[in-house]
């Protein structure tokens, strides 16, 4: 399970089948740039729309339970420094799914858009001024 | 949010897969360093690197791709630059950036003839 209280995760790769109930109250993240970050708190209920990401990884949409203060953060999701500026944080993973192989112990995604109601938000906003992020 | 192509061999060599993959980068990149995403300290090569204990590595083309990579992340002119790999104990997780790239390519295929024949006397050994 996840530690919510630090940046690393002890995680163990989860099968696609497996029942993910468990993943409730597990803090879950989306970073993004400024122009993501506007249009996903756009509206009370957050959005994040399913795309088509780079690379061979299939259509939804992608989040991570790697905390603000992540080593190496931006090499472990292999994104731009950039794309990090923003962060969403909210609990509970229903419908989210592990990314397979290794990095299906931080990575997760929905197949279809993914919305989160306001009782499951926590943070959103700047990634330096994330609650505890030590960077 | 996610970038770059994951690649997943399944073995049960377990840290022994990661040495084999690591020493085919270096083949590949012979001015290859190494970083354990586990630690701060700088990147090594290949004889700095402590395989007991390692899970998961950044192998960079040479110092210059793992200071960029420090300070900017994946950008275009890095992307193809690092390789990240994962280590389980049934598996072997390799990140590329374009894998269509004639490197990034061949890598993956000495890899893939690495990983099996290592499989097989681990195999034999867990089944002793």
């Amino acid at each position: 399970m996840v530690d919510p209280n630090t940046s690393e995760t002890t995680f163990q790769p989860r099968r696609r089948d497996t029942d993910l109930s468990a993943l409730d109250g597990v803090r879950f993240f989306h970073y993004t740039d400024d122009a993501g970050h506007k249009a996903i708190r756009a509206h009370p209920d957050w959005t994040f729309r399913a795309g088509q990401p780079p690379g061979s990884h299939p259509f939804g949409a992608y989040f991570t339970t790697l905390a603000p203060g992540t080593r190496h953060l931006a090499k472990r999701l292999r994104v731009p420094r950039t794309k990090l500026e923003y962060v969403f944080a909210f609990v509970g993973g229903d419908g989210l799914k592990p990314l397979r192989g290794g990095r299906g112990a931080y990575v997760f995604y929905s197949e279809w858009d993914y919305v989160v109601s306001e009782s499951r938000q926590r943070y959103s906003g700047p990634t330096g001024e994330f609650p505890g992020n030590e960077e | 949010m996610i970038g770059g192509s994951d690649f997943t061999f399944p073995t049960p060599a377990g840290a022994l897969a990661l040495r084999s993959t690591v020493r085919a980068i270096v083949d590949l990149w012979p001015n290859a360093v190494f970083e354990d995403a586990d630690s701060e300290t700088a990147p090594v090569t290949i004889d700095g690197l402590q395989f007991g204990t390692l899970k998961e590595v950044f192998a960079y083309r040479d110092s210059q791709s793992a200071m960029a990579w420090e300070n900017d992340g994946a950008t275009a002119e890095q992307f193809n630059a690092m390789i990240h790999l994962v280590a389980s104990t049934n598996g072997m997780t390799i990140v590329v950036g374009d894998p269509a790239e004639p490197d990034i390519s061949a890598l993956l295929s000495a890899v893939r003839r690495t990983l099996v024949a290592e499989s097989v006397p681990a195999l034999v050994g867990a089944a002793a």
